[in-house]
């Protein structure tokens, strides 16, 4: 099967249509129940990255694109946008400790991908320019293992 | 096809907010909404029901986390009553079952109130 791919403003009106799409691909691929919630996890917290962050500075809204391609098991996805970088280095490290009056949930995005995919690669574009951000996660139908989950890299293979 | 439900009932000493569908960037404010509308209007004693929640995601975990908040800061709490594997285990790994407590049926959350 060809990839599925996706073009649409980046807004959080939008939202509801990219999460619409991630549940085709789940369907598209025939993911069994485990391996699409991941997915659809994943691929939710980067597109709200993207919709929250990439764009929210922006007096325009610019595109995001989604490709999803699925094979051995292993989804291998690609979001593109040109709003500003905001990379795994980028967001707060996760709170997972404090107290509930002081616990914040800032970062959790990033710390649930890192958590669910056993590759990201992060590739910033020119904030703006002809050059996108790229961010690419391979998410594999099986758990990843304990020592598996190969967490963030700026620029580093998927 | 997503969906979600929300649905919230009064009775035996606490507030029981019953979900259903999905809670994610989309739907999660509505949840959140009604966590903080039920404390604001005299209920700090909350159970949200989640036995009909297939997801979740953090969007849904904040507007839990503001429930807690906010039913603690008013003298009650929140529990999380009946949620599938697949949903506790997204606040596992965002290390929220250390705040908020768990049970597998709301009668047991509600008797678990403080």
């Amino acid at each position: 099967m060809p990839a599925m791919t996706m073009t649409k403003p980046a807004t959080k009106a939008q939202l509801a249509v990219f999460l619409g799409f991630v549940d085709l691909i789940s369907e598209r691929y025939g993911l069994d129940r485990d391996h699409a919630h991941r997915l659809k996890l994943v691929l939710e917290e980067a597109i709200v990255n993207v919709v929250e962050h990439g764009y929210a500075t922006r007096n325009e809204p610019g595109d995001l694109t989604l490709t999803a391609d699925v094979e051995d098991d292993v989804a291998l996805v690609t979001l593109q946008d040109h709003g500003t970088p905001f990379g795994p280095d980028d967001a707060p490290p996760p709170d997972l400790d404090s107290d509930w009056d002081q616990r914040r949930v800032g970062g959790l995005g990033w710390h649930l991908i890192r958590e669910l995919t056993d590759a990201v690669a992060y590739h910033p574009g020119d904030a703006g320019g002809g050059r996108p951000n790229i961010l690419t996660l391979r998410v594999r139908g099986a758990q990843p293992s304990a020592a598996g989950p190969g967490g963030a890299s700026r620029g580093g293979a998927a | 096809m997503r969906s979600f439900e929300l649905e919230t009932r009064s009775g035996d000493g606490a507030a029981v907010v019953e979900v259903a569908g999905s809670v994610d960037a989309v739907t999660a404010p509505r949840l959140a909404e009604a966590l903080q509308a039920t404390v604001a209007g005299g209920e700090p004693r909350v159970v949200v029901d989640l036995a009909g929640v297939t997801y979740v995601s953090s969007a849904g975990l904040r507007a839990i986390l503001s429930g807690v908040k906010a039913a603690r800061t008013a003298g009650g709490d929140l529990a999380v009553a009946a949620a599938q594997p697949q949903v506790r285990e997204v606040f596992e790994l965002a290390g929220l079952t250390t705040i908020v407590v768990f049970h597998d049926e709301a009668a047991a959350a509600i008797a678990g109130l403080r």
